[in-house]
């Protein structure tokens, strides 16, 4: 409503000051025309110059010829009345028959401020009487009679300054009053067309002078509330559909991922004692390359190792013996029955090792990822609710790092805590889960980029009103280009455009998500130890 | 200290998918527990539970007559045992429903065989402690029934606080417990400012189990972050 109280100010205040120009003009215009209308009549000074050239000679009166062709140029008649008898003494040839040769004092006080049989007359005092021309009729109007109060005239710049205010104010109100009711129509539109932007549904009484724009108003309505209802359905649909299949990937994945996992750990402690778990366990004992066996003993070969079992130690375990075959003639119906721990293990080989590792790496790839698409997926739709909190960000962050430390078994990834001692709290109203993810995400990042290994320093610091948490590491960091294509190529969750250079990895697109969630910031840049760092801005609780 | 009498603990594995079934069964057994029991669905679920009486069971959410959480609330009201759930529900409701049922953890598919392991082995040992465990350390051994520290064939006993703190350092032994943890442990739900008495408390704790306190083997500090207890 702001802007409507604006809009009205300024078409009165036009509205005013155009009024105001328009009066000025006028007077100006006025001016103007009655100026230029004065050189061509001056009928009193005319009366006054022929006065002037009348003389008398003789008991004669003549006229200058001069002025005698003036007269006659304009069609004006002229005569003198004698001021002792009242007689025309005087005229000129063109005097109408009409006109009186003979006047009296009354006829003369008539004839000065009127007409003569409609002749406008103006007079001038003569030598020895009254002067009168007569214009032709028509050619003035005379205004000689109506005379105003002293008072009035002396309070006339006042009356007329008391009427312009008058007026104006009227012209004030009267716009006021038209734009208050004009805008008592206008205000439910304005309201409606406000209403518009913040997606809610807007219902307009379709009446009055404006129903016509009401109407448009409520169908404008009627068509975003449907195309928004066809954008979140869609979206939650694909929501739904993003965490359906993140839900659907998860249980084979975990098998993939738990069997890959057994695999290689088999492996691993097969590394460790396989001879020996498997000789001390039912008896068998490793021979190395040995192919050779006597008659007494079961022999299992795989992948090279060879395992020689006693046949008589191997009785002793659970029966096992009576399921030997000596020499072994099937492997795996020996490997089974034995329950040696090593017997999986020298199934496979340390090619078949590798590629159980890389097995559980991609699937952990894969775990991340949908676990990122989902809750990216999420934020992007506003389908995440975030639930804020007053938490300390130190302890958060610390618990994070900690939680890292105690996974990273083979202190590959060491993380530095850099936080000030003297910062043991830092306040903030944020969602836990969201920032633990998003730390966690950053961390994990520097280890994901790192393979070979690299330091990780993490800080908190509280700098004015926000709270930076920062992330770095030492590692292969990140070319000036890739910098660029991160902070500003559309990563592929968002881009609706058809690009080739869309971004993938969705770990940092969830971390600024997540920070633009809290109204905080992402900041990515070099690290200052040569390889990436990323600032968390949020800020602090009031 | 050994943990060998957690593996004999009967577990109660239930998810409607055969094959997972086998696979955590297999984790199970090649960690060495030995009585693990396995069901399909709620009603083999409640059951089983009623014939093998367990003491710790894996949980799945989705199943094929009903929810784990309805599982979990017919669970309870035959006994209080620790129930962790695994399940591809990853929703924050999800953990929280399972959280408010009484879960004492909540693992959301894919997992790692190994991180499972580590917190059914971590829930076993909040919830299942030994008659008379003696931790040994490098320079002593605590008694924690007793609250006390046995250092050179003495006894020294411990405050109500020392014995809070190394019980959450002893389920945490060989791994960091951040500060704040630690000060939640013996001060309760708002910690915040008891770093100074934490090292206080921290520094007599290392006097009663450190053979030189200044320079501890046992109770090791990690800078900015907390401290670890190393077991002998």
């Amino acid at each position: 409503m702001k802007s409507v109280l604006k809009l009205i100010r300024r078409f009165v205040g036009i509205l005013l000051l155009s009024s105001f120009l328009l009066l000025i003009a006028n007077l100006v215009l006025l001016a103007a025309y009655t100026l230029n209308q004065m050189p061509n009549v001056y009928p009193w000074q005319t009366a006054a110059e022929t006065a002037a050239a009348l003389s008398q000679k003789g008991g004669e009166y003549l006229l200058s010829g001069e002025q005698a062709l003036a007269l006659e140029a304009s069609d004006v008649w002229g005569l003198l009345i004698h001021n002792e008898t009242g007689q025309a003494v005087w005229h000129t040839d063109n005097l109408p028959s009409t006109v009186p040769r003979s006047y009296s004092a009354s006829d003369i006080a008539e004839l000065t401020r009127g007409y003569i049989d409609d002749y406008p007359t103006f007079t001038a005092r003569a030598e020895t009487g009254l002067v009168v021309l007569g214009y032709p009729k028509d050619s003035f109007w005379k205004h000689m009679w109506p005379s105003w109060d002293y008072g009035f005239i002396v309070n006339l710049p006042k009356t007329i300054l008391s009427v312009l205010v008058i007026n104006v104010t009227l012209i004030f109100l009267i716009y006021v009053g038209v734009n208050s009711r004009l805008l008592k129509s206008v205000k439910p539109i304005l309201n409606g067309i406000q209403s518009l932007p913040a997606k809610e549904t807007v219902h307009l009484r379709e009446k009055g002078l404006l129903s016509e724009l009401a109407a448009c108003i409520n169908e404008t309505s009627k068509i975003l509330q449907s195309q928004n209802r066809q954008l979140r359905r869609r979206e939650t649909a694909r929501a739904n559909w993003i965490a359906g299949v993140s839900h659907d990937i998860r249980t084979p994945l975990s098998m993939v991922m738990g069997y890959a996992d057994s695999l290689q750990n088999m492996l691993m402690n097969a590394d460790i004692c396989p001879a020996e778990e498997y000789r001390t366990s039912v008896g068998c004992r490793h021979v190395g390359q040995k192919t050779a066996y006597s008659r007494s003993n079961a022999a299992i070969v795989r992948n090279g190792c060879t395992y020689e079992c006693d046949r008589s130690l191997a009785e002793n375990e659970r029966g096992l013996a009576e399921n030997l075959h000596c020499p072994a003639e099937n492997e795996r119906g020996l490997a089974e029955d034995l329950h040696c721990p090593a017997k999986d293990a020298h199934s496979l080989t340390e090619d078949a090792r590798r590629k159980a590792s890389v097995i559980v790496k991609q699937s952990e790839r894969i775990r991340d990822l949908i676990n990122n698409l989902n809750l990216a997926s999420k934020l992007e739709y506003n389908m995440q609710p975030l639930h804020p909190s007053r938490q300390n960000l130190v302890s958060l962050v610390r618990q994070i790092v900690v939680d890292f430390i105690n996974i990273d078994v083979e202190e590959k990834h060491p993380i530095q805590w850099l936080t000030p001692k003297s910062l043991t709290a830092c306040f903030a109203e944020v969602d836990q889960n969201l920032i633990r993810r998003a730390v966690s995400n950053l961390i994990q990042n520097c280890i994901n980029h790192n393979g070979h290994g690299c330091h990780i320093f993490v800080e908190v610091l509280s700098e004015g009103k926000e709270c930076i948490i920062t992330v770095e590491d030492d590692g292969v960091g990140a070319s000036p280009e890739e910098m660029e294509k991160l902070n500003n190529a559309p990563h592929y969750m968002v881009c609706d455009e058809n690009t080739a250079e869309q971004r993938h990895g969705l770990g940092l697109l969830l971390v600024r998500q997540i920070m633009a969630a809290h109204g905080g910031q992402m900041q990515i840049s070099p690290g200052s130890r040569g390889g990436f760092r990323v600032r968390l801005v949020v800020s602090l609780c009031g | 200290m050994s943990f060998d009498f957690l593996k004999k603990k009967r577990i109660l594995l239930v998810d409607d998918e055969p094959e997972l079934l086998n696979l955590v069964l297999s984790i199970l057994k090649e960690d060495g527990f030995e009585q693990v029991r396995t069901a399909g669905s709620l009603e083999e679920a409640v059951s089983a539970a009623k014939s093998f009486d367990p003491e710790f069971a894996i949980l799945d959410v989705m199943l094929p007559d009903g929810s784990g959480f309805d599982l979990l609330q017919k669970l309870r009201q035959l006994s209080d045992f620790p129930v962790l759930f695994l399940t591809a529900r990853g929703e924050e409701d999800d953990k929280f429903r399972g959280f408010g049922l009484g879960a004492d953890d909540y693992m959301v598919k894919p997992f790692l065989p190994r991180e499972l392991l580590f917190r059914v082995n971590a829930i076993l040992r909040r919830t299942y402690k030994e008659e008379n465990p003696l931790v040994k350390l490098q320079n002593s051994e605590i008694d924690f029934q007793r609250a006390e520290v046995v250092k050179d064939g003495k006894r020294i006993p411990l405050t109500a606080k020392e014995h809070a703190l190394l019980s959450a350092l002893y389920r945490n032994a060989g791994r960091i417990v951040t500060i704040d943890a630690l000060c939640e442990t013996a001060w309760g739900d708002n910690p915040f400012g008891y770093e100074n008495s934490l090292m206080a408390h921290i520094r007599r704790i290392r006097e009663k189990i450190e053979a030189n306190p200044s320079r501890p083997v046992s109770l090791i500090t990690v800078k900015g972050l907390g401290y670890k207890l190393l077991l002998h």
